[in-house]
C-alpha cells in the first residue's frame, strides 16, 4: 500500500533530493522526511505563505492551480508543487540534475494524488 | 523604434508613460500640468491601476509639501480605485494604509497592511505602520465595542472624496497651517475616532501627540534621481530579450512593485501580473532567508498560462514570462546575460 511516508522516502532516495514534506496551504505539516538541520514546521510555515501568494494572484487571473514553483538560493533549490489544498515541498541540492529531480518530484506528486489522503 | 511600437500597441505602456511624464512634470514644479495629464490618462485608460497610483503619489507629494487635506483625500480615492483593479498592489496598500491611519480608520488600515504582511511578514514599512497602529490603539482609552458596521466601508469613505484635478491646484495653505482647517475634514487625534460618523475622513491634528506617525505620508523608494537613472539603464538593456523565442512578457518593477518598463506581447493582465511577480519575489526572499537556505537568487513559477522567471535586478525586480514549451536553457542564458550586463 502506498503511504505518504513511503512516497516521501522514495523521493528522498532520488539523487540530489535532500528532503521533502507535504503541507496544507495554511501551513500545517502533514508528513515530512527532512533531515536536520532543517526544521519541517518552519519550512511548512514559510512555504505555505509563498504558495498562498501564488494562488491568490493566480485566482485573480482565472487560474486555479499552479504546476510548480522552484526557488534557487546559493545553497539549494526548493520545489513547491501544487496538490490542490495541499502542497509538496522538496529540497534539492543546488547542483543536482534539474531534469532528474523534476521527474522524481513529478512522480511523487502523482503518487500522493493517488493516495487520496491529501484533501484535508 | 521598438519603444514607439510598444507605446502604440499597449494601453498599459501608454498609461505607464503618462505616469512617468506626469512625475517628471511634478518634479520640475508643474503640478497642475502633471495632474491634468494624469486626468487625461485616466479618461483614456480607466482600467490600468498604475495611473491611479501615479496620481495618488503626486497628490500625496502635494499634501506633504502643502498640507492641504483635500489632496490627501483625493489620493486615497486614487489608491482605492487602484486596489479595485489590483487588490494585491503593494504601494497602493501601503500608502492608502498610511492615509487611513492618519484618518483614524485603523480597521481598514490594518486590513490593508495585514495583506502586505501576509506576503512578506518582514516588510519594514508595513511592520512599522502596523506597530504605529498598535501603539495608537494601546494609547486609546478603552471604548465600548463598536457595532460591526461602525466603520464605514472603504468605498463609502472614498466615495465622497473630491476629485482633485489640475484646476484645483492653486494657492494652498502654508505648511504651518493647521491641517484641521481644511474643508469638511475634521480634526482628530484623540485616538478613539474609528467610530466617527457619516464616513468623513478624520485626520489627526498637526502636532498631536496622540500618535507617533510623522505628519508626512512616506512614499519612499523611487523618489531619488540616482534610482531613476539606474531604472533607465535597466530598461534600456531589456532589448537583450528581443527575438527570444516563446517570450510572452517582461515586467521590470521598482522597489515598490510599480512597473518601470513592460513588454507585454501576450497581453497578460497589467494590474495583477506585476503584483504577482513583486509579491512572489518578496515572499521568496523572506522564505528562503528565514528557513536558513541562504539568499534567494531565482524563482521559476510554472502555471497553465506560462512560466514566470523572477530575479533580482539590482534596483529592481525582473519578471520574464515565457511559454511553457519555450527553450528554458535559452531563456536562462538570456537572463544571465542581462543580469551580467547590468552588473558590469
Amino acid at each position: 500500500m502506498i503511504t505518504l511516508k513511503s512516497v516521501l522516502k522514495s523521493l528522498c532516495g532520488s539523487r540530489g533530493v535532500l528532503g521533502a514534506l507535504v503541507i496544507t496551504k495554511d501551513g500545517m505539516l502533514i508528513e515530512s522526511n527532512l533531515p536536520p538541520p532543517h526544521n519541517a514546521e518552519t519550512l511548512a510555515a514559510f512555504m505555505s505563505q509563498i504558495a498562498v501568494t501564488i494562488t491568490n494572484s493566480l485566482n485573480m487571473l482565472g487560474v486555479k492551480e499552479f504546476t510548480r514553483y522552484v526557488m534557487q538560493s546559493g545553497q539549494s533549490k526548493v520545489y513547491i508543487v501544487d496538490l490542490g489544498r495541499s502542497a509538496l515541498i522538496a529540497l534539492a541540492d543546488v547542483d543536482a540534475d534539474a531534469g532528474e529531480v523534476n521527474v522524481a518530484i513529478f512522480q511523487a506528486a502523482n503518487s500522493i494524488k493517488k493516495t487520496g489522503r491529501i484533501d484535508v | 523604434m521598438a519603444e514607439k511600437s510598444d507605446l502604440k500597441d499597449s494601453p498599459a505602456a501608454m498609461a505607464l508613460a503618462y505616469g512617468s511624464i506626469a512625475k517628471s512634470l511634478h518634479g520640475v514644479g508643474e503640478r497642475a500640468l502633471a495632474l491634468d495629464l494624469l486626468d487625461r490618462g485616466i479618461r483614456k485608460f480607466p482600467n490600468v491601476s498604475g495611473i491611479y497610483i501615479a496620481k495618488g503619489e503626486i497628490l500625496v507629494s502635494v499634501y506633504n509639501s502643502d498640507g492641504k487635506l483635500d489632496f490627501l483625500k483625493a489620493a486615497l480615492f486614487s489608491f482605492e480605485h487602484a486596489l479595485k483593479l489590483d487588490p494585491q498592489n503593494y504601494l497602493a496598500r501601503l500608502l492608502a494604509g498610511q492615509i487611513y491611519v492618519k484618518a483614524g480608520k485603523t480597521v481598514r488600515a490594518k486590513e490593508l497592511i495585514a495583506g502586505i504582511l501576509e506576503t512578506n511578514p518582514e516588510d519594514q514599512r508595513a511592520l512599522s505602520l502596523m506597530n504605529a497602529i498598535k501603539d495608537r490603539e494601546l494609547k486609546t482609552p478603552a471604548q465600548a465595542p463598536a457595532p460591526p458596521d461602525a466603520e464605514p466601508k472603504a468605498e463609502a469613505v472614498v466615495e465622497e472624496s473630491p476629485a482633485i484635478s489640475a484646476k484645483d491646484v492653486g494657492p494652498v495653505p502654508s505648511v504651518d497651517t493647521p491641517i484641521m482647517a481644511s474643508g469638511e475634514i475634521k480634526p482628530g487625534g484623540g485616538g478613539e475616532d474609528d467610530e466617527d460618523d457619516e464616513g468623513e475622513i478624520v485626520v489627526a491634528q498637526a502636532g498631536s501627540s496622540a500618535w507617533s506617525l510623522d505628519e508626512k505620508v512616506v512614499i519612499g523608494g523611487h523618489e531619488d534621481t540616482e534610482n531613476e537613472i539606474a531604472h533607465e539603464e535597466l530598461a534600456a538593456k531589456l532589448t537583450l530579450f528581443s527575438k527570444l523565442d516563446g517570450l510572452m512578457a517582461i515586467f521590470l518593477l521598482d522597489q515598490n512593485g510599480q512597473p518601470i518598463k513592460m513588454i507585454n506581447k501576450a497581453k497578460l493582465d497589467v494590474n495583477i501580473t506585476p503584483s504577482l511577480i513583486f509579491n512572489l519575489h518578496n515572499a521568496s526572499i523572506n522564505g528562503i532567508r528565514r528557513t536558513g537556505l541562504g539568499s534567494f537568487q531565482r524563482g521559476v513559477l510554472v502555471t497553465p498560462i506560462g512560466t514566470f522567471i523572477i530575479a533580482n535586478a539590482f534596483y529592481a525586480t525582473l519578471g520574464v514570462v515565457v511559454e511553457n514549451d519555450a527553450n528554458m536553457q535559452a531563456v536562462e542564458a538570456r537572463i544571465q546575460r542581462y543580469l551580467g550586463d547590468i552588473s558590469s
